[in-house]
């Protein structure tokens, strides 16, 4: 590769748009010589272990899904699968399934919308959403009926289109009704030729061509299921460890630039989300997904970031396809109403409890998430620890700046500026789960 | 003390529907002004029907279409770099692409939809926030504001 040699760059971008929160990226190029490459998280912490400290972890999910209002029901999951591991409770085979069903909502609603309002400007050439309305006008309806529909379907389910509300530690305090599975099945049913017509305009798209190698981490089985509620966590460089152990695969650390901690496994740093998934996973997705994924040109393992969001629609179609087959399954099969469990905060003993420490690892939309409690014989959190997907990920889109840019030294300013704002979207971070706006600064010194 | 501008805004159209959307969480403080007014709006059949769009403003869409309103007005919190609790319209160029969240679909976005599905007027009405941290009390300046159009819905003056 040749580089640009000994060219200065200077572009200032006063803050990156169509990422959720803030931060800074800093990169100092010098004579053509990279010196600085920084993912500059400068939130302050938000303190919600803190929050659940003396909590008592039948209250925990409606605490912790508030750290994200993208991935609340993801929070709400690995918040009840947390309690429920360290209290030593198994939830039934229909509850598992509800929750299957809850985070397939989850991850649709918050993949399209990456997908539709994130990353699609960037690809049909245009500054943001907005002005798709006049010249794609059909693309924004087909964008907005489906994030209804994912949305009502939430709502229909667990009490409200974000944060829920029924989903709670032992199952759920309302379960569907007939009618209720129904409207759930008809909102499905009818997303299918929106989620055709989604692909047909995925296939389009033109990404942009980079490649860094680097280690993709995420739920794996020795079943034939696309692991998102249960497993054990693993590598594409071979890890396999139980959940229990999630220290010892994000080993966090701190940099002085970032008040969002870095990750790493195997090697400098490593992936989690879409890409990481479909990486390990690709051989578990449904059979349309899987197609969706050849006609897209996606093949594990891929190492090009910027296909995360090519990643994020095959697991939109896997999505829909077994969030269908679930609800086929509770309609033929009845829902056992005698599940519904009301339980407050445990007043009455309803769910035995007794002391231990937990972990929760869900596959939410951005990445694997980890929650852990550790419970005193009442329930309450004595301690609780949370790592957020965008947290592993900082660090990896750090490692892949650090590549990218020497390779498009020879770009102009607005282009190179482009292409690492584009590297940053497609991990569809969540920084306000930690922190906020995403500045872009060249340095030149 | 209502604009004159704002009093015209807010004033029942002649030719149908005036369709009132108000947006906002009653989480953050001053953004909770769209559902305080939406909480104390009662449909008195004098021409305005209310929408609550809380921070999800794509689930309101079909139903404000299915009402074929004359005109529709969006209520919300602002940062207009004005005094807390001042009222303002505010025009469509001035609203950000993103306003509730990366996730949530632009306003702008909406109110095209309506517009062009229904023929009806959209515009917008800002009050200046003094505080949207988390927290779920409004400040007295913003709250004055939202009795004041309340008032003005309510009589339509």
């Amino acid at each position: 590769m040749t580089i640009m040699s000994k060219r200065n760059v200077c572009v200032n971008v006063e803050y990156l748009t169509r990422v959720e929160g803030h931060g800074n990226i800093v990169v100092d190029v010098k004579n053509g010589e990279l010196k600085t490459c920084q993912l500059q998280i400068v939130e302050a912490p938000r303190f919600f272990e803190g929050m659940l400290q003396g909590r008592s972890i039948f209250e925990a999910q409606h605490i912790t899904c508030r750290i994200c209002g993208i991935c609340s029901c993801g929070h709400t999951l690995a918040s009840i699968q947390a309690a429920e591991d360290a209290i030593g409770f198994t939830p039934s085979e229909q509850t598992i399934k509800l929750r299957k069903f809850l985070l397939h909502m989850e991850n649709l609603d918050s993949h399209l919308l990456h997908i539709y309002l994130l990353v699609a400007p960037d690809l049909l050439g245009v500054k943001s959403f907005v002005p798709l309305i006049d010249t794609h006008n059909k693309v924004v309806r087909r964008a907005l009926r489906m994030k209804k529909a994912s949305n009502d379907v939430c709502d229909l389910l667990v009490g409200r289109h974000v944060h829920p509300i029924s989903s709670i530690v032992g199952g759920f305090t309302k379960l569907p009704k007939e009618k209720d599975l129904d409207a759930m099945l008809n909102i499905l049913y009818n997303m299918r030729p929106d989620m055709e017509a989604t692909v047909e305009l995925a296939a389009t798209l033109k990404f942009p061509e980079f490649e860094r190698d680097t280690e993709y981490v995420g739920l794996v089985s020795d079943d034939a299921e696309y692991p998102m509620l249960s497993g054990e966590v693993g590598s594409t460089d071979g890890v396999r460890m139980n959940k229990k152990d999630y220290k010892k695969i994000t080993n966090e650390f701190v940099v002085p630039h970032s008040s969002a901690k870095h990750a790493k496994l195997s090697r400098d740093s490593y992936a989690v989300g879409a890409l990481a998934r479909f990486n390990l996973n690709a051989g578990k997705l449904h059979p349309k997904a899987k197609a969706v994924a050849d006609a897209v040109g996606l093949k594990p393992k891929c190492i090009n970031p910027y296909l995360n969001t090519a990643a994020q629609l095959v697991e939109c179609v896997h999505s829909l396809e077994d969030s269908i087959q679930i609800m086929e399954d509770l309609k033929k099969n009845g829902i056992n109403r005698d599940e519904t469990v009301i339980v407050g905060l445990n007043e009455k003993g309803t769910i035995p409890v007794k002391p231990g420490n937990g972990v929760g690892a869900v596959e939410v939309p951005r990445g694997i998430l980890f929650h852990n409690y550790e419970v005193d014989e009442k329930g309450i959190i004595q301690k609780a620890n949370c790592v957020i997907p965008t947290n592993q990920n900082v660090n990896n889109i750090e490692h892949d700046m650090k590549k990218l840019v020497p390779e498009i030294l020879d770009k102009s300013d607005e282009e190179i500026t482009l292409a690492l704002e584009m590297l940053v979207r497609a991990y569809d971070p969540c920084i306000s789960c930690s922190a906020h706006f995403l500045d872009v600064k060249f340095v030149n010194l | 003390m209502l604009t004159s501008e704002v009093k015209e805004a807010l004033k029942a159209s002649k030719a149908g529907i005036t369709l009132i959307i108000t947006v906002g969480n009653s989480l953050r403080s001053d953004d909770g002004l769209g559902p305080y007014i939406a909480g104390k709006f009662k449909q008195t059949g004098n021409g305005y029907l209310l929408l609550d769009a809380g921070d999800k403003p794509e689930n309101v869409v079909d139903k404000a279409v299915d009402y074929k309103p004359a005109k529709t007005v969006i209520i919300d919190a602002a940062d207009f770099g004005g005094a807390a609790g001042e009222v303002r319209i505010i025009p469509e160029e001035a609203i950000p692409d993103s306003t509730l969240s990366t996730h949530a679909f632009p306003l702008r976005v909406i109110s095209k939809i309506i517009a062009d599905d229904t023929g009806s007027k959209v515009l917008f009405i800002g009050v200046q926030s003094k505080n949207i941290a988390l927290g779920e009390k409004m400040s007295g300046e913003v709250k004055v504001a939202a009795e004041e159009l309340l008032k003005c819905m309510k009589c339509t003056c």
